[in-house]
């Protein structure tokens, strides 16, 4: 199995509401500070309304998305796609994820967490891809609207790699 | 992988379907596929106790050893 594991770079989302932050306390019109208020709920409440919706998958996984913490791993399995994805569907609500919508045919499984004190919620997102007999996992945890996940994602990835290597156990 | 589950051939030689021995041994088609494939970590004592009772066989003509090299 190869692995391959990216963060967003989230250090420019934090950046800028800062000097915004900053910005709107130095200055005289403290009337100012609603803007960027403003802006940070409306971005907020974009992302609990399109939460479970599975076209706001982009939306969630862009890179270019400095709201959304997220990391994305890639497995390599020596596994046929159909037999994988029905391992994966089964293990989904053992690793503590809510899968709310699954395509066998295009690979495609989209879970969600609950609520937690670290975190609004994180989005899953997998797709199974098939190569010559073996089946590429791209693995996407996004949270809902945080600059950090507070190891969230991380511990998202590792109950799942966890629960798998377990269920390999017959 | 060294270890070869042969539960395909026993599976044939009692004309048994892979759906009727999950129905049987009360575990998933998916997690037998896996088994059936080789592609399982382990196997507990127990799941190879209900298979060799329900297949009326013994554990070496399940699992069997090939040296690769």
């Amino acid at each position: 199995m190869k692995e391959s594991i990216s963060k967003s770079k989230n250090g420019a989302g934090i950046i800028i509401i800062s000097l915004l932050a900053f910005g709107a306390i130095l200055s005289k019109n403290k009337e100012c500070l609603l803007i960027p208020a403003f802006i940070i709920t409306l971005i907020f409440l974009f992302g609990i309304l399109t939460r479970r919706s599975s076209w706001s998958k982009p939306y969630f996984t862009s890179k270019y998305n400095i709201f959304v913490a997220k990391i994305r791993h890639r497995e390599e399995f020596d596994f046929p796609k159909h037999l994988l994805f029905e391992k994966l569907v089964e293990i989904m609500p053992e690793a503590g994820f809510k899968i709310r919508k699954a395509n066998e045919d295009m690979g495609d499984i989209f879970a969600t967490t609950s609520l937690t004190w670290f975190s609004w919620g994180e989005n899953i997102y997998i797709s199974l891809q098939e190569v010559n007999g073996k089946t590429t996992l791209d693995f996407c945890s996004a949270c809902l609207f945080q600059f950090s996940s507070w190891g969230k994602n991380e511990s998202n990835y590792d109950n799942f790699m966890d629960e798998f290597e377990k269920s390999l156990i017959i | 992988m060294p270890i070869i589950v042969n539960l395909d051939i026993m599976l044939a030689r009692r004309k048994m379907s892979l759906t009727e021995l999950s129905q049987r041994l009360d575990i998933s088609i998916v997690n037998l596929s896996i088994l059936k494939q080789s592609k399982s970590k382990a196997i507990r004592f127990s799941t190879l106790e209900a298979i060799c009772k329900v297949l009326d066989c013994q554990p070496g003509e399940i699992l069997e050893y090939k040296n690769d090299s």
